[in-house]
């Protein structure tokens, strides 16, 4: 169930939830770091997109849709630093791993895991660029445009959110 | 901007690499980083690495939301949209969403969500399951043989302790012996769908009570446990509506009636809601006074 705009098929609300609810909470998911607070991220996601699919521009739909979970996660990163009542630290998930021991090994099926609790890990400003760059796909510029940053920065938080995975994983 | 030239390769802009790798630099830039990469083993090793990072966080896979999160949402969504109302979330996180605003927009936002518990929560409406819907789309899985739709259904990804936070009875791992193998949105219900490898059945639940007097004509009343049911057959398999709680649900499969009632009977009871029992009490003193 779709309306037409021109040569894009823009879905319509109802459709959001079954065609993109898996990509909206892989994303929401990429940001948080947990299940339950990427399950409230999704739907303040979806309450965003309800008020403003009417006026959403033919475009990257996927990109749209992340656009708007980056900003409902960044109000809520705002919120919770002028009301920081969970000490993250406290948080043993939330805490970059250290570097593998040079007498360790990273057995490679380990690494998708160990991967994602370091992307946990990263502070918000570079999770978020590298999340956008590489689990949705945007470009420098239109991360730029999402983040409201110049792509100097956008591409300096992405070099050194990579870096810290790079120095975790070596 | 031009980047220095070989020359000066010992000090280089490290972003540069990363930029590089994404595609978001200029000629100049990549001619740069080219030269770069032909003369120097350190920024080699460099690229190689950020190279690796970058393919491994692309190669993460998708993630699965809890055991039907998205369809509740779904669901949720057009009840409180045939409504007229707009989708209010429920807070699942462990910091849960505090009030916000001024004391007039949460006395305000107060009427509102007491209206919707009370007054017009679809989920407390008393309700007729389209039984010939779920009988059919039931059946329409099983064409071909059980096997065949049991091979042919993606197994949803799920553990025990989704089902704990996502659902009542209906999302049960297991029920009456038989395992659960994927859910749905349905019509207004989440339809879940259970296998013991010969025999499937699905489950739809829907928040509300049962319009009883509303089912359509050819079912029997009966009783199972304590509570009543509406019992009704076609084609070789059984439906069976049932209250349980504040959830209506309604079993489909073409197996024998006792089975059906034995899984409806191992339904756990829900919680009723706040909306579901101020429209009970309602209800019951609108009937009192003739309303």
């Amino acid at each position: 169930m779709t309306e037409s705009r021109g040569v894009e098929e823009v879905p319509t609300w109802d459709d959001v939830a079954r065609r993109y609810g898996r990509f909206v909470y892989t994303v929401a998911y990429r940001l948080t770091g947990n299940h339950e607070e990427a399950q409230d991220l999704v739907q303040e996601v979806l309450l965003r997109v309800n008020r403003g699919l009417a006026s959403y521009q033919p475009g990257s739909f996927e990109g749209w849709l992340s656009r708007i979970a980056t900003n409902a996660f960044l109000d809520d990163v705002r919120r919770k630093k002028r009301r920081p009542v969970v000490a993250l630290t406290d948080d043993a998930e939330r805490v970059l791993p250290g570097a593998v021991g040079a007498d360790e090994t990273l057995d490679a099926s380990d690494l998708p895991d160990y991967l994602e609790r370091a992307l946990r890990g990263l502070p918000d400003e570079f999770r978020v660029a590298v999340v956008l760059c590489d689990v949705v796909g945007l470009s420098y510029q239109e991360i730029s445009e999402a983040l409201d940053v110049p792509v100097g920065t956008v591409r300096s938080r992405i070099h050194r959110g990579r870096s810290s995975l790079r120095s975790v994983l070596a | 901007m031009t980047p220095n030239l070989p020359d000066t390769f010992g000090a280089f802009d490290e972003e540069l690499l990363t930029a590089y790798l994404d595609g978001e630099v200029d000629d100049d830039e990549r001619r740069f980083v080219e030269q770069l990469l032909a003369v120097d083993a350190s920024a080699r090793a460099l690229h190689d690495d950020l190279a690796g990072v970058r393919s491994l966080l692309r190669s993460l896979p998708v993630i699965e939301p809890p055991f039907g999160f998205l369809e509740r949402l779904e669901l949720d969504a057009r009840r409180q949209e045939r409504a007229g109302l707009v989708p209010v979330p429920y807070a699942v996180g462990v910091e849960r969403r505090r009030a916000r605003g001024s004391v007039v927009a949460s006395a305000a936002a107060t009427v509102g969500l007491m209206a919707l518990a009370i007054g017009f929560a679809p989920a407390a409406e008393a309700t007729v399951p389209p039984v010939q819907s779920y009988m059919e789309r039931h059946m329409a899985m099983t064409v071909g043989g059980v096997t065949a739709a049991d091979a042919a259904m993606p197994m949803a990804s799920m553990t025990m302790a989704d089902a704990d936070a996502h659902g009542g009875g209906v999302a049960m791992t297991n029920l009456a012996g038989m395992d659960r193998k994927n859910v749905f949105a349905a019509d207004d219900a989440m339809q879940v769908v259970y296998t013991d490898g010969d025999h499937m059945m699905s489950v739809y639940a829907q928040p509300g009570t049962v319009a009883w007097n509303a089912l359509p004509p050819g079912g029997t009343m009966r009783t199972v446990g304590e509570e009543p049911a509406w019992e009704f057959h076609q084609g070789g398999a059984t439906l069976m509506v049932m209250e349980r709680g504040a959830e209506v649900y309604t079993l489909v499969g073409a197996i024998a009636p006792e089975a059906v009632m034995g899984a409806g009977s191992a339904l756990p009871e829900t919680e009723p809601s706040l909306g579901h029992r101020a429209r009970r009490v309602i209800e019951i003193v609108g009937q009192q006074f003739g309303w």
